[in-house]
């Protein structure tokens, strides 16, 4: 038993060590963040085959693995992954993936190691980039809470929630998705003073400007997922802070 | 002498065995693990006992009693999760386990599927999802399994050769960029980059 306590503290201020390098602030709970979609531009290329002249706009794809294989190629992301990390890595493992912290608003870069990196921050140059980002305007709420047994569940609905990826490559690849986000939260009471905590997410439509390799056009795409957390303290308000 | 020496060895087993009895009964709790739980932050689990890598599975769990609509939701949650890890891949076993899952019987597992297949990236799936799409009632299913299948037919982001812009088009791309950020972040710097070396934070998210 003594033996197990020792393990428990000395793992948990390893990965204590391990968090406070790469991220400030450890989220709460983190939705999965599975992002995908299509991108349209018009790279001014029109062909003329002497009778008739054409010009066809350019379509792609991407899902996350693009996105982290795109970041990783532009120096100005793995020069900035090295300095918030300390050294410790310069570029995204395989199997990484995105999840978005409901109480922060950031998007953090998930590691196969369970290693969380927020996804914007200062380089060591002092300079701001915004590799994934999201927002929101406006928010409408419904829940239901009992006050005695600690559980309930929420459904919100957020116009205009936007996510961002930009790669700060030259030239640069970047794509803006706005749409409409709904969030569907769930709470239940498993000791004195702890409650579980689960969320999904689902983000459907998204649409708007995107650049690809300096060509401009627009993006649609979608992303959904969902987190859970196991214990959280009851002073959080297990749902949305949406009064704040 | 010798059958009290036996009488003695008798006695002595029994005794032993009473013991082992004993412990097992009253102490065999203890060495009991504790069981596995999620954690609110993901890094301390991962890092110490980071996931199974995953393996083919029954689409539906089998279970002898009628699950609970809690256990049911858990074992659909567990599906979806494994959905994604498996979409993470890159192997021909992992994108099998996901084309099986097109047609699981439950609605949720078949749309994380059919995110898994686009996740996965590999035109492999797209005789799948178009083959469940012809078998698929739902229309909005079906939708969604062409949709997927015409996704994987694009070329990839990362895989597209465009020709390099002229030193007039980047010009002109310049100022249009900047108009872009203001419309979109009318409250963050114009770029990012021009706050180096003033330190500067810029606006917060919300």
């Amino acid at each position: 038993m003594k033996l197990n306590k020792i393990l428990l503290c000395t793992l948990a201020a390893g990965a204590m060590t391990f968090i406070t390098n790469a991220a400030p602030a450890q989220p709460t709970i983190l939705a999965k963040l599975n992002l995908s979609g299509s991108v349209i531009v018009n790279t001014n290329s029109a062909v003329d085959n002497g009778s008739k002249t054409t010009l066809k706009p350019f379509k792609t794809s991407f899902n996350v693995k693009d996105i982290v294989s795109l970041l990783n190629a532009s120096p100005v992301f793995t020069n900035w992954l090295n300095c918030t990390t300390e050294g410790s890595i310069s570029t995204l493992p395989p199997k990484t993936t995105f999840a978005y912290d409901i109480y922060g608003y950031y998007i953090y870069a998930v590691l196969p190691t369970g290693g969380v990196i927020r996804m914007e921050g200062f380089d060591c140059s002092d300079v701001y980039h915004y590799f994934l980002d999201m927002d929101f305007d406006e928010m409408s709420a419904n829940y239901s809470f009992n006050d005695n047994t600690g559980t309930g569940s929420e459904t919100d609905q957020l116009s205009e929630w936007w996510v961002e990826l930009d790669d700060y490559n030259s030239p640069e690849t970047d794509v803006y998705l706005q749409g409409q986000m709904v969030l569907k939260w769930s709470a239940g009471k498993v000791a004195a003073a702890t409650r579980s905590l689960s969320v999904s997410s689902t983000f459907n439509n998204g649409s708007g400007d995107a650049e690809v390799m300096g060509y401009f056009g627009t993006g649609v795409g979608k992303a959904s997922g969902s987190g859970k957390a196991s214990s959280v303290s009851f002073s959080l308000w297990p749902f949305w802070n949406w009064w704040d | 002498m010798r059958p009290k020496f036996i009488f003695a060895l008798l006695l002595l087993a029994l005794l032993v065995l009473g013991a082992a009895f004993f412990l097992k009964q009253h102490l065999g709790n203890t060495a009991t693990p504790p069981p596995v739980t999620e954690s609110a932050t993901p890094a301390p689990v991962a890092n110490v006992a980071p996931p199974p890598a995953p393996a083919p599975v029954a689409a539906t769990p089998v279970v002898t009693n009628a699950p609970t609509p809690e256990q049911h939701q858990a074992a659909i949650e567990a599906e979806a999760d494994r959905l994604q890890q498996w979409s993470m891949n890159d192997d021909p076993a992992s994108l099998s386990n996901i084309l099986a899952d097109l047609t699981n019987p439950e609605k949720e597992i078949r749309e994380a599927a059919i995110e898994a297949t686009k996740q996965f990236g590999s035109t492999n799936a797209i005789p799948a999802l178009k083959a469940t799409a012809s078998n698929t009632d739902d229309p909005e299913e079906k939708i969604a399994l062409l949709d997927a299948a015409d996704f994987l037919s694009l070329p990839s982001i990362t895989s597209i050769q465009l020709p390099p812009l002229t030193p007039e088009q980047a010009q002109a791309n310049q100022q249009k960029k900047i108009d872009r950020q203001n419309r979109l972040h009318p409250n963050r710097p114009s770029n990012s980059q021009s706050t180096a070396g003033q330190g500067q934070s810029p606006a917060p998210n919300q």
